[in-house]
């Protein structure tokens, strides 16, 4: 079963993409911090993360740059998502593989992650 | 030889040729042997008495023959006429009673000496008394004649007058006399000019000596000041043996200079030809001095002479002109006594005082006109010398009608005194003023009126020249950057006062600048910082203006800080509210489609239909948050655009195809024309741009059943047009549909579109951002056609 990690501050945000993700036959890791990420990344070993941009701990690009920046957890596909059209733009420099600007389609995000699934 | 010697002599003695005094000398230096000769000659003459006779008479000399007593025996006509007795008289006569008396003696002695055989022969010069009584000097030469035997027999006497010689030779010596005496300095020079004589007055003069005179040259004498011309024509003169008179400065041995009146004359001998110059000069030193003098007294007494014309010239013009300024002047003039009675008034005085000279000159002033306050006045400058001036004085002046109106006028007295300083009349002058003080007021009403209304308008007003040197700057202004006109003058560059930053400053002044390039006109935002430190965005407009003779900028600022921030606020509010919107909107949007397909499985068609209406209403929703985050970016100039390239014509079938597909397909869409070449815009925003287009155009035509869609090409653009077959839009309103908030109101009634009418103010900027145009053409009830153009790169 394919993994995933999901990283949103907004809780019904993180049930909803739980929860589509899930009946999509996920197995995913909801977490609304993204502390000690790369310690979260290394136990869980996702196959893809879905990253919020702004979360109230740390700016989500930076986290996807500590992603990005591990010998471990870099080649992990790191999907980020945002309200802000303009921060989404930047996100390939971090390291991220794909923007998806909120409010998104349940169908767009399975999309997204199936594109960088393969 | 000798032969002829005698002839001659004898011939000369008695015959016609006067003998000359070298004739003379020749008889007298003959030898004794020559005169024994000529004796003997003489005799035989005399023996041989016809011929003797016949010479005798006739002789130009006289010739007396006389016996040894002395008495007279034979005189020829000649002596006659020379003495004035006759022969007959004579005969009866001793020489000596004619002979001067002074002179007896002498020829006594002579005539002894040949009666005693000492001698033979003598001459000497006596004179004789005539009959008349006038004395004549003769020349007297007396021989012995001897008899055969050698015995003296008589004694011959030539006679010849020398009277004219005599006095000649008087003249000569008087004159020598004189040339020595003379007050005149006289030279006498040979034709080199080489001094043959000086007189004393000479040695007096020059102080050289007569002997160290001779032989000099009077070149000597030359002060060197005296022109070169002048010795020329000296020389040239005279060498052509005229006389030359002129002026010298000469110079004395001892080297002070003297100046010489001379007359230089050539001295010419018989023939005529100049054999000396003779110079007389006169010391006219003194006479030089005194003639400078006079000439100075000349001319200073001319110059005075004319000095004192010029004046009376003057004086004259100046009364003339007086004269014409008292009768031209506006001022209306009185020339009063002490006492206040009238001497003289000019034109204008009479004709405001609507009266004639005689009915003033004379009369005191105020018996005339009574007026004990400006009789007072009189009083006081008669009495204190001083005058007295008023400006603009209100008066109640008769007009000719006799009606009393309010009149100004400059009213002056002014005390005219003699050289002690009493006041000995009054000027009395009165201009009227009255126009000027009228248009002064008016001016000033003027002024004030556009004071007022610059100093209590809301905005910003200053005036300023080339320099930065203020001549208006309002209240207002003052209040904006809360310095003065004074301050902001007192600064060198003001700009430096309300533009610290350098970078900031240099773009005002580039504004300024622009002002003059684009024909005077320029208007603008600016942000300057105020004198409490705060910093103000101002709207500010420039136009060039021509004042007081120099081009000017007028300048009024709007302060429009306070709008600014509130507008900022505004786009914050907005960006943060649409931000805050996304969010619950993203999970309304996740969890309506998890239960769309949560309710697919269990084939609940109710709850179906109303998922599916609420998914509609989440994406007019969503739809909306982005056009006020749009709307914000344009407010904020973050409206970016990400351009690529794209195929235009197939961007246009996508979107065409969604939105009949959104729609439910109740218009047809034709696309109509295509470009050959993909253009290069944002994809994203013109997409936006046809979708919004295209949304409108089905909204707007409920009734109409197709939508037509043109693509053109035209050179380096391309336009798009989106036609349909609606409502229209009226022609008053179509300026206003690109404007934010903006919404067909007519239709409103009927149909209810509602929408925030930010879809076609959003086009617009993206159009403009891509430097396109947008417009429309509509008629009501007829239909619209949306336009818009993008450069194709």
């Amino acid at each position: 079963m394919r993994k995933i990690l999901v990283v949103d501050d907004e809780e019904s945000i993180l049930e909803a993409i739980t929860l589509a993700l899930e009946m999509e036959g996920f197995e995913v890791l909801a977490l609304n911090c993204g502390k000690n990420i790369v310690e979260k990344v290394k136990n869980f070993l996702p196959d893809l993360i879905i990253l919020d941009i702004l979360i109230p701990c740390e700016d989500g690009r930076e986290i996807c740059k500590e992603i990005k920046s591990n010998s471990d957890t870099k080649r992990i596909p790191v999907v980020m998502i945002s309200a802000h059209q303009l921060a989404g733009e930047s996100v390939y420099e971090y390291g991220g593989d794909a923007f998806l600007p909120k409010p998104f389609e349940v169908e767009e995000l399975l999309t997204t992650i199936r594109e960088h699934l393969k | 030889m000798k032969k002829k010697i005698v002839d001659l002599v004898v011939s000369a003695v008695v015959g016609d040729i006067c003998p000359s005094d070298a004739i003379l000398k020749k008889i007298q230096s003959l030898s004794v042997s020559e005169f024994s000769e000529l004796r003997a000659y003489i005799k035989s003459l005399w023996q041989d008495d016809e011929k003797f006779h016949g010479i005798f008479k006739s002789a130009g000399i006289g010739i007396v023959v006389a016996n040894m007593e002395g008495y007279p025996i034979e005189v020829n006509s000649t002596f006659e006429k020379m003495i004035g007795y006759s022969r007959t008289q004579l005969a009866k006569m001793d020489f000596y009673d004619f002979t001067y008396p002074d002179d007896i003696a002498l020829d006594q002695s002579f005539f002894s000496e040949i009666k005693e055989g000492k001698r033979d022969k003598y001459d000497l010069e006596k004179r004789y008394i005539r009959k008349d009584g006038r004395v004549i000097w003769v020349h007297v030469t007396v021989s012995l004649i001897r008899g055969a035997d050698n015995k003296p027999m008589w004694t011959i006497g030539a006679i010849r007058e020398i009277t004219k010689r005599k006095q000649t030779e008087e003249q000569l010596r008087q004159l020598a006399e004189a040339v020595k005496q003379s007050p005149a300095t006289v030279v006498i020079t040979d034709l080199d000019g080489n001094i043959q004589y000086v007189n004393p007055k000479f040695t007096q003069i020059t102080g050289y000596s007569i002997k160290e005179a001779a032989g000099l040259n009077p070149r000597i004498l030359k002060s060197g000041i005296t022109p070169p011309e002048v010795y020329n024509e000296l020389w040239m003169t005279i060498k052509q043996g005229k006389i030359w008179q002129g002026e010298f400065l000469n110079k004395k041995k001892n080297g002070e200079l003297y100046w010489e009146a001379a007359s230089i004359s050539p001295i010419k001998n018989e023939q005529g030809v100049i054999t000396h110059f003779v110079a007389v000069k006169e010391d006219i030193t003194g006479r030089k001095k005194a003639e400078e003098v006079r000439e100075r007294l000349l001319r200073d007494l001319k110059k005075k002479t004319n000095e004192v014309q010029s004046l009376a010239d003057k004086l004259k013009n100046e009364r003339d002109l007086l004269e014409i300024i008292q009768e031209n002047t506006k001022a209306h003039l009185a020339y009063l006594d002490p006492d206040f009675n009238f001497i003289n008034v000019n034109s204008a005085y009479m004709n405001g005082a609507h009266s004639t000279r005689e009915e003033l000159i004379g009369k005191n002033y105020f018996e005339l006109r009574p007026n004990p306050e400006l009789k007072a006045v009189f009083e006081r400058v008669r009495k204190t010398g001083r005058a007295v001036e008023f400006k603009a004085r209100p008066f109640n002046f008769p007009s000719k009608e006799g009606d009393k109106e309010i009149t100004y006028w400059d009213w002056t007295l002014i005390p005219v005194k003699n050289d002690e300083g009493k006041v000995v009349g009054l000027v009395y002058s009165l201009l009227d003023v009255t126009e000027e003080k009228y248009r002064e007021q008016e001016i000033r009403e003027g002024n004030w009126r556009l004071n007022m209304i610059i100093e209590s308008v809301d905005d910003g007003i200053t005036v300023s020249d080339s320099n930065g040197h203020f001549e208006v700057f309002n209240t207002k202004m003052k209040e904006i950057t809360g310095y003065t006109m004074d301050e902001a003058n007192a600064t060198i560059d003001f700009t430096k006062l309300i533009y610290p930053d350098r970078d900031a400053r240099k773009e005002a002044l580039r504004g300024v600048h622009e002002t003059i390039i684009k024909g005077g006109y320029r208007e603008g935002e600016t942000t300057i910082t105020a004198k409490d430190g705060s910093r103000k965005i101002l709207l500010v407009s420039t136009s060039l203006i021509h004042y007081k003779n120099k081009d000017m900028f007028l300048s009024v600022y709007r302060d429009i800080t306070t709008s600014k921030a509130l507008d900022k606020q505004k786009d914050e509010f907005l960006s943060i509210a649409s931000h805050e919107l996304k969010t619950p909107l993203t999970s309304i949007k996740l969890f309506t489609q998890i239960l769309h397909q949560y309710l697919l499985g269990l084939n609940d068609s109710r709850s179906m239909h109303f998922i599916s209406r609420m998914e509609a209403q989440v994406d007019k929703l969503t739809g909306l948050v982005k056009d006020l985050l749009d709307v914000t970016r344009v407010q904020t100039g973050r409206l970016e655009l990400t351009r690529k390239w794209f195929s235009i014509n197939k961007l246009i079938k996508e979107v065409a195809s969604e939105v009949g597909l959104s729609t439910g397909n109740t218009h047809r869409i034709l696309i109509k024309g295509s470009v050959k070449q993909p253009i290069r815009a944002d994809k994203e925003r013109i997409e936006q741009v046809i979708r919004n287009l295209l949304d409108n155009a089905i909204k707007y035509s409920p009734d109409g059943d197709k939508i037509i869609v043109r693509i053109m090409e035209r050179e380096e653009e391309i336009t798009i047009s989106v036609q349909d077959f609606g409502i229209g839009i009226g022609s008053d309103q179509k300026i206003y549909i690109f404007e934010q908030f903006y919404q067909a109101r007519e239709d409103k009634k009927q149909k209810g579109f509602l929408g925030l009418g930010l879809g076609l103010y959003i086009c617009s900027a993206i159009i403009k951002a891509h430097t396109g145009k947008i417009w429309v053409e509509s008629e009501l009830q007829k239909g619209s056609t949306f336009y818009f153009t993008i450069p194709r790169k």
